[in-house]
């Protein structure tokens, strides 16, 4: 059931046009990333549904609950918002900063004191209530930040990139907690970020844009495994690039290299293809593996670099570099210089339309 | 250095390490630290160096009591009113379209706010003199006659001329921290409900009181120890606690001497309390801007 | 978007009026035959300015400004700039020391200051405390903020200690790096601190009046005896010193404003 949509939503800048017919529709109490690179629009639209710019007149509209809020001043909309940079009042204690709202909804001195406790203790930082923003670790603002905009209780909340300041470490932990409180609420929201980690691990649903317009909406899952865009396999998770051309059934010929495809190709009606692989669907051979199952490269390794939990060899494939995941005990058979054969099964790849 | 034992060697070090501020440190102490002690325990002393608390005394007079009291509500009024029309011109500045215009507007606060002394008291006169620019076009123009109600030659003369420093020195001064509010606040406010109004009162003023109230007690002692300008403006006949001070000191009041002293470090004492609670405000706004 | 105020525009028309009219005035006075009685002058003559600039007294006094500036602005920069440099990078521990006796002279009044000096001074004679010289050491001590302030500023933002580590990784001396690195970045700050402090001691009267008195005119001190005498002789001088107050403001936020740019230049594309 649709609680919040936007529909053919634009917004042009003088100059620049940042948002380019967003239609989506959000179902109550989902988590909805905007997932891009910076400038392709994702925070423009974030501000527009809380109101801070003005969707392009006469086009479309934001809708929450049936109505069109589009004409709603944001201080009337009842949308909470988690600004990137915490924006809390420094003139102000944590329990003041989270009070605020509530005065400002005119609730009563009791009950303000009762949410304010509720939803400090809900973040887990109960004891800092007395404390001043600046005497608080980057993580605990950003907690505070969250509780004041859940304290009024809003109908939708929205975050704009709240981690990208915190350290690696912090972020992780962060984004858990924000996933649980979202959820336990079943809070409408919307999620703006640029890391696909984040929006991968915490998203019921992903959107992802490029330079004011959709690529794709769809679950994680679906974006990272069935990407329906070039972009979108390049921005999500790393991925080779085979360009050819169909040559018949579910063969496509790559200058030296035939790559047999599954049976449903996605290319539409184009002979001009691009075939993805990802690094992880690839196994590493120190000899010909000589099976007819699956797609067989060779080449030379060019690079082994260490990644933590895995290692990535780059290998060079009659002039193309391709990328292929190795674990820990594969690591001794290889080195540098050395010929390695590449295989991976046709329903690795994932084929779609090249313009030329 | 190689012989010295070891905990002789740091402590040498560390003295030769004051000696290039030397100078400076005896030139402050020559011209700033020894003369105000001078003045402070001269004004503790009679002429024949016992100490006293007569020229003290002597201050509470119904004649020098008023030109403290003069000099006090002149800078309080100048201060305040500088603050409120200093933080509107600056906000209004700030918000201009065009960036060469504020570029253009900060300059001329910079300028204006040196002018002082005898040629700002003159421009003064030409323009609300009984004969002044703006006296005719009024009475010509307008039917409006400000004279003999209003004379530039007064307290509220000096009020108009004080306040064409105090302005855009309130402009400079509140700037930074107008640049400071983050525009985030104001949208985290709407958010949460907030109409302008109360934005303003319960989020910005506060955030800014800092700065107004450092504003204030700057200007207040910018204002206290002006001299040039009210002595030209209205001349020796106003009465206040620089002119008096200054006729003492060029001998033209027969008084004992240590009345002036006294008046002294009561102005010192006054001034003091003014720099250190800007400096202390200016810590505190400092503070929040993390 | 945040709208701009609706007074925004009155407030800058008031402020603007406020600002320009008596200078405006000032400058039509100084040209006007007679201008006592009418809107707009009844005539327009050089006559003023002759008169006032042709006296024997204009020069004189003019030069023993410029003489007081000048020595109070070199005095200045030699007192303050390697003390501020020492005090930065090598003593930071005297830095509430130093900046004590800055903000020093905002709490003390220019006749406070006078008066201050006289008592302490005159017992060693006349000579010594009503002289030029203790005129221009007054001088310094109420222009300090304004030179300490932009030294420190331009050192903190050349990030002094930095460019010192690099220039002694590079094999350069005390000497070479002084003169050739971080001099060099802070001249902006030194150049305006020096700027500051000659307007601000050019257009000094109290201290003038106070200290010296008759025996050591200023141009101020010349100008106030002509607001008693002929006001048509005082304005043309006025509009001289608000000339010479706006050139020098106008001088240091062009030096300034060239720092800034040089720095973003150096700091590279962000």
């Amino acid at each position: 059931m649709t609680y919040l949509s936007l529909q053919k939503v634009s917004k042009t800048f003088p100059g620049v046009a940042a948002v380019k017919d967003f239609n989506l529709e959000i179902r109550k109490g989902a988590l909805v990333s905007f997932l891009g690179p910076s400038g392709c629009g994702k925070t423009t639209t974030l501000r527009m549904i809380a109101g801070f710019e003005q969707p392009d007149p006469d086009v479309g509209g934001i809708f929450l609950d049936g109505a069109d809020i589009t004409p709603i001043p944001p201080s009337r909309r009842d949308i909470g918002m988690v600004f990137q940079s915490y924006a809390l009042f420094p003139n102000m204690t944590v329990a003041a900063n989270i009070a605020f709202g509530l005065q400002m909804h005119r609730l009563s001195r009791r009950e303000v004191e009762s949410r304010v406790e509720a939803i400090l203790d809900m973040v887990r930082l109960r004891e800092t209530a007395g404390r001043f923003p600046h005497q608080l670790s980057g993580g605990q603002q950003q907690r505070i930040a969250l509780a004041r905009a859940l304290a009024i209780r809003p109908r939708v909340l929205l975050l704009d990139e709240p981690l990208s300041a915190l350290d690696a470490e912090v972020r992780i932990a962060l984004r858990g907690e924000i996933r649980r409180i979202q959820s336990e609420m079943a809070i409408t929201t919307v999620y703006v970020t640029h890391d696909q980690e984040e929006a991968l691990s915490i998203s019921d649903l992903v959107v992802v844009m490029n330079r004011g317009v959709i690529e794709q909406i769809g679950a994680p899952e679906e974006i990272y495994h069935q990407p329906r865009t070039r972009f979108v396999a390049g921005f999500i998770g790393t991925a080779n690039q085979f360009n050819g051309v169909v040559v018949g059934g579910n063969e496509v010929a790559c200058n030296e290299i035939r790559l047999i495809t599954p049976s449903r190709a996605e290319s539409g009606g184009s002979p001009n293809v691009v075939v993805l692989v990802r690094p992880e669907n690839m196994t590493v051979h120190d000899r010909d593996p000589g099976e007819k199952a699956r797609n067989v490269i060779d080449g030379i390794i060019e690079t082994i670099t260490f990644h933590g939990a895995l290692t990535r060899v780059g290998v060079d494939v009659h002039g193309q570099r391709v990328t292929a995941d190795i674990t820990k005990s594969e690591r001794t058979r290889f080195s540098l210089n050395q010929r390695v054969w590449i295989s991976f099964l046709p329903d690795a790849c994932r084929v779609m339309a090249r313009e030329e | 250095m190689t012989g010295t034992p070891a905990r002789f060697r740091p402590r040498a070090r560390s003295l030769l390490l004051w000696a290039p501020l030397l100078p400076f440190f005896l030139f402050g102490l020559l011209m700033e630290i020894v003369p105000i002690a001078t003045v402070v325990t001269s004004s503790l002393r009679d002429g024949d160096g016992q100490p006293t608390l007569a020229n003290f005394s002597r201050v509470m007079s119904p004649v020098i009591r008023a030109s403290f009291a003069n000099s006090i509500r002149l800078s309080a009024i100048t201060a305040a009113l500088g603050v409120v029309l200093g933080t509107l011109a600056g906000y209004a500045v700030m918000n201009a379209r065009s960036r060469f215009f504020r570029g253009a507007a900060t300059a001329l606060a910079d300028v204006a706010t040196n002018f002082g002394g005898a040629p700002l008291a003159f421009a003064f006169i030409v323009t609300l003199g009984s004969t002044g620019i703006v006296t005719l076009l009024l009475s010509k123009l307008f039917g409006i006659a400000l004279y003999p109600a209003f004379r530039v030659y007064s307290i509220t003369g000096l009020v108009l001329a004080y306040l064409y420093f105090q302005i855009p020195l309130m402009i400079l001064l509140i700037q930074p921290s107008l640049r400071g509010l983050r525009s985030e606040w104001r949208e985290a406010a709407l958010n949460l409900g907030a109409s302008e109004l109360e934005y303003w009162r319960r989020v910005a003023l506060p955030i800014l009181a800092p700065s107004l109230i450092g504003g204030f007690l700057l200007l207040f002692a910018n204002s206290y120890g002006a001299y040039a300008t009210a002595w030209t403006l209205t001349g020796p006949d106003i009465n206040l606690v620089t002119i008096r001070i200054a006729a003492l000191v060029r001998g033209e009041v027969q008084l004992e001497p240590g009345t002036a002293d006294a008046m002294a470090t009561i102005s010192l004492l006054i001034m003091a309390v003014c720099v250190v609670g800007y400096l202390w405000t200016n810590r505190l706004s400092r503070k929040w801007k993390r | 978007m945040k709208k701009p105020p609706w007074w925004r525009g009155l407030a800058i028309g008031l402020f603007l009026i406020y600002m320009l009219v008596p200078l405006a005035a000032t400058l039509l006075f100084s040209f006007a035959t007679r201008w006592d009685r009418t809107i707009f002058p009844e005539g327009m003559t050089l006559q003023w300015w002759e008169a006032a600039m042709g006296r024997r007294a204009f020069g004189m006094t003019l030069m023993n400004s410029l003489v007081v500036s000048l020595a109070a602005m070199v005095a200045s920069v030699v007192l303050v700039t390697p003390t501020a440099y020492w005090t930065h990078l090598r003593l930071p521990k005297a830095r509430p020391l130093v900046e004590l006796f800055t903000i020093l002279p905002f709490g003390v009044p220019g006749v406070v200051l006078a008066l201050s000096l006289i008592r302490c001074y005159a017992r060693f004679g006349g000579a010594i405390v009503y002289s030029p010289g203790m005129l221009v050491a007054a001088c310094m001590v109420i222009s300090l903020p304004f030179m300490y302030r932009p030294v420190i500023n331009a050192l903190n933002a050349a990030d002094v200690r930095t460019l010192t580590e690099a220039a002694h990784s590079l094999g350069a001396g005390w000497l070479a790096t002084m003169t050739r690195v971080i001099a060099p970045n802070i001249m902006s700050g030194i150049v305006s601190g020096a700027l500051l402090v000659f307007s601000t001691v050019f257009v000094e009267f109290t201290l003038a009046n106070l200290l010296v008195g008759a025996r050591f005119k200023t141009f101020p001190i010349y100008l106030v005896e002509f607001t008693r005498f002929d006001g048509r002789q005082a304005s043309a001088l006025a509009v001289i010193s608000f000339l010479f107050a706006w050139a020098t403001s106008l001088a240091v936020l062009w030096v300034m404003g060239r720092a800034d740019r040089e720095r973003e230049g150096a700091l590279g594309a962000r």
